[in-house]
């Protein structure tokens, strides 16, 4: 069983265009991929905020939260628990799952109480030399706080996650609305995971219990996009467009001048994402045909005697390009990249208009919401869709014609500000219709 | 005049009293094979303007295969031998000539791999009136089957209009408003000698009667339903459902009746003047008639394309455009896609062309053969077809001349729909000029 790569590209270049776009859409081995899940040694650190704030039924939430979670996992994963408010402590020492260390985990975390202020940078710190401890094994946080990170300078965060960086990847939550999406999104950035919000505390239990699924289902680690390019090709960007658009152009590891290599942490058994890449490549001239560029995923998948280090390089997974003088041709826009264009363009103006809102610029926020209920409408994008109706009331989805509402629920607006990034999968199959710009003659 | 029937997308001869071809069962065309000024069609040789085929080697100098053919350090494509070379087809230029005054030319321009337009042109006769029938439709080049839909779109409507113009008793098609008066029963026409007293006298199908732009408006469904019926699988291909645009006239003994869905046009060349008497069903005009200035549209990524057509790419049924104006004399209609009019953007200039062009005692068929030329000559980004018919003064409608195009077809006639508006009285008609 083998990773798959489908790619979704117009080859045909205009002669002297040198841009090649395309969509490789990655999917993970699903078949006996359960065994491997089971095989593989997993390591959950749950870090949790423990500061003032969290007083009364946040942290009473959160104790039970942990417990279940922890009580979710086999026997031979093993787990740890870091609190932090100013400083950081280890309540709950690595241990394996076993019934014993559950309910001594059980008693540990009961006298948890929640005092101070907040200091994300050391309960990451700790979590880290936790972790460094399992080189061979899939590592997972999961974060939770409730507030901002005002008792130490920002920067600090910045520098620890830096260290933190392809060691273990972490999802992060929000309790409440006390906290600042940024800098909560900052760290779920670096580590290769998400940023959501639990309005109300009752929520957390729930939200960790997915991520210790999410964990245990994981099979493969270390999964890396390895990208070979002619000579002279530059990377414009690398994205992932789904399930979330995601950032990959700068952590790239240069293996060659013509290889190049982007960590995407450990994966699900058939768990599909997929990845945008601009190239700029030497045009050719008319007629000539180029190789562009031949994926490959690399990764370490456990089997029944450790892990096993694997390259899988589908042989029909290739960009192309092809110069031509025939502009019906080259004109095309291939409908999955344009499909991510715009979840792209939709997120980057849900960001803008709330930001527009943020400062008071209500003309400026109505222009910008209204372009994203038109987008999201028209790619059927029902959840964004949904978040937007939070914020806006929707005259007319297709022309984008809206209105602020005067009251907006800051949950809902953080909300919908987390989740802009969330893509809806382009369609297979082929597309096109009379509606389609694209039908000239 | 015998003539050599070819099927436009196999290049299959027909046989003898075949309208289809029996390979793939597209309507057969006749072929009269012509070469055009600058383009070689010698079969096996590589046409040196196509591009269609992959040039081979290695750039870098490198040339060390991956394993698949491509060249690791540059990545172009490793080849052993030559590509194969481009076969010609036979509708890459096809032209037609029932006689002097009337013709047309297709041809699949420089830069596109295959020739989607395609015509269907006959002369016939309304008592000892020449009644031209043409239409000419232009394949959406992003769809599948584009050449073999504006084949078969052409064919359909033209067989069509002369089934219902003229095979039919013309009784059966009413002429409304000649006279102010809409008629109600079938009257025999005692100048209908030639092709209409032979025949029994079928009336429409239900039993009643329709008015010209009625008329017209059916021809091009009927080609829009041939379209739709086309055998369609998409397969693997990223293309879309079949599309064509159409622009179908019939130059009736006291009318032209001119019906269009999409962007390919029809122009009254008359006394050095020349006007669009069609407006294009496209994303441009919407601009325009928006307020958009032309200067900017013409950088929008649509500025091309076509906002109806023929066919499921339509999803939908198009609703046909239909205009109709009093039949004058002297000049020509002109028909074409708009692998044409890219290269005359003005519909003034269309006139000046001509004249340009051409020898003034030129037949329609050079006029034809000369503006594709210009075309090609202009750089042929796309397929072309251009269609003529001469309106000689002695033999028509034995109306005046009117000098003045413009006045004589009326602003804002144009209709979308069933026309059910009678056209204009005509100040020279007299009674027995009629359908």
């Amino acid at each position: 069983m083998t990773f798959t790569i489908d790619t979704y590209q117009n080859r045909y270049l205009a002669a002297d265009s040198d841009r090649v776009d395309g969509i490789l859409s990655v999917t993970a081995p699903g078949d006996g991929m359960g065994m491997a899940a089971a095989a593989a040694e997993t390591v959950v650190g749950l870090i949790v905020d423990t500061s003032g704030s969290m007083a009364g039924a946040r942290i009473e939430a959160a104790k039970q939260a942990v417990t279940s979670a922890i009580n979710m996992l086999d026997a031979n994963s093993t787990f740890f628990v870091v609190t932090f408010q100013g400083s950081a402590q280890v309540i709950c020492p690595p241990a394996k799952a076993t019934d014993g260390a559950k309910a001594t985990a059980a008693g540990q975390i009961w006298r948890v109480n929640a005092h101070n202020g907040t200091a994300m940078s050391t309960g990451l710190q700790t979590a880290r030399a936790m972790f460094a401890r399992y080189p061979e094994a899939i590592k997972q946080a999961i974060f939770l706080t409730d507030g901002k990170n005002e008792s130490e300078p920002t920067a600090n965060v910045t520098i620890e996650l830096q260290q933190c960086a392809g060691l273990f990847e972490c999802d992060c939550w929000g309790v409440g609305t006390d906290w600042q999406v940024g800098e909560v999104q900052e760290i779920a950035r670096a580590l290769l995971g998400k940023a959501s919000i639990i309005p109300d505390p009752q929520g957390i239990a729930a939200a960790f219990g997915a991520a210790v699924e999410k964990a245990k289902a994981k099979a493969t680690r270390d999964v890396r996009l390895r990208i070979w390019t002619p000579v002279g090709t530059e990377v414009v960007f690398v994205k992932q467009v789904f399930p979330t658009i995601a950032e990959f152009t700068d952590s790239v590891e240069a293996l060659s001048p013509q290889v190049r290599q982007y960590l995407t942490g450990s994966w699900g058994g058939g768990e599909t994402r997929d990845f945008h890449v601009a190239l700029r490549v030497r045009p050719g001239k008319v007629g000539e045909e180029m190789l562009a560029a031949r994926p490959s995923v690399v990764y370490s998948v456990a089997g029944p005697s450790g892990w096993v280090e694997q390259e899988d390089k589908p042989p029909t997974a290739r960009l192309f390009a092809t110069w031509t003088a025939d502009d019906t041709l080259s004109s095309r826009l291939d409908q999955h990249v344009a499909h991510y264009t715009g979840q792209d363009e939709l997120a980057q103006v849900i960001q803008a208009g709330l930001e527009r809102r943020e400062q008071g610029d209500n003309a400026g926020a109505t222009h910008l919401l209204g372009r994203a209920v038109q987008l999201a409408d028209a790619s059927g994008n029902a959840d964004t869709t949904a978040r937007l109706k939070k914020v806006v009331d929707v005259v007319d989805a297709p022309s984008g014609t809206v209105r602020l509402k005067s009251n907006v629920s800051k949950a809902a607006s953080m909300d919908l500000q987390l989740e802009s990034t969330t893509t809806r999968r382009a369609r297979k199959g082929p597309g096109g219709a009379a509606s389609d710009p694209g039908a000239t003659t | 005049m015998t003539e050599t029937l070819v099927c436009p997308t196999c290049g299959a001869p027909g046989n003898p009293g075949d309208r289809f071809c029996e390979i793939d069962g597209t309507p057969l065309i006749p072929s009269r094979q012509s070469s055009v000024a600058g383009r070689s069609d010698a079969p096996n040789e590589p046409l040196m303007t196509d591009d269609t085929q992959p040039a081979t080697g290695c750039v870098c100098g490198l040339n060390q295969d991956d394993g698949d053919g491509y060249c690791v350090g540059c990545g172009h494509r490793l080849h052993a031998d030559a590509p194969p070379a481009r076969m010609p087809l036979p509708n890459d230029h096809i032209e037609d000539a029932p006689d002097d005054l009337l013709a047309a030319v297709t041809d699949r321009g420089v830069r596109h791999a295959e020739n989607q337009d395609s015509f269907a042109l006959s002369l016939q006769m309304i008592g000892d009136v020449r009644v031209p029938v043409i239409v000419v439709c232009d394949g959406v080049s992003s769809a599948r089957h584009s050449a073999i839909a504006a084949a078969v779109g052409a064919r359909t409507c033209h067989d069509a209009l002369v089934e219902s113009f003229v095979v039919r008793r013309p009784s059966s098609v009413i002429s409304e408003g000649s006279s102010g008066i809409s008629r109600q029963s079938p009257i025999i026409r005692e100048q209908s000698s030639g092709i209409g007293d032979a025949l029994p006298a079928p009336l429409t199908t239900d039993g009643g009667r329709r008015t010209t732009a009625q008329a017209m408006r059916a021809a091009i469904l009927a080609a829009h339903e041939a379209i739709c019926a086309l055998d369609d699988a998409p397969g693997t291909s990223d293309l879309g459902p079949p599309g064509a645009t159409i622009v179908a006239a019939v130059a009736l003994p006291d009318r032209f009746l001119l019906g269009w869905v999409g962007d390919s046009r029809a122009y009254r060349v008359s006394n050095g003047a020349s006007r669009a008497l069609t407006r294009d069903d496209s994303w441009m005009e919407d601009a325009l008639a928006r307020g958009e200035s032309a200067a900017e549209a013409i950088h929008s990524p649509y500025a091309h394309a076509i906002t109806h057509c023929l066919g499921p790419l339509e999803e939908g049924t198009p609703e046909p455009n239909i205009t109709e104006a009093p039949r004058t004399s002297g000049g020509m209609l002109l028909l074409c896609t708009d692998g044409f009019w890219n290269y005359a953007p003005d519909a003034t200039l269309v006139a000046k062309l001509v004249q340009g062009l051409s020898r003034p005692d030129a037949t329609a068929l050079d006029h034809c053969r000369a503006l594709v030329a210009h075309a090609l000559a202009g750089g042929g980004h796309d397929n072309v077809t251009v269609a003529i018919a001469v309106l000689d003064a002695p033999h028509d409608a034995g109306a005046e001349t009117i000098p003045a195009v413009a006045a004589s077809i009326p602003e804002g006639h144009n209709e979308r729909g069933a026309g059910d508006e009678p056209a204009p009285p005509s100040e020279e008609t007299s009674d027995d000029v009629h359908d």
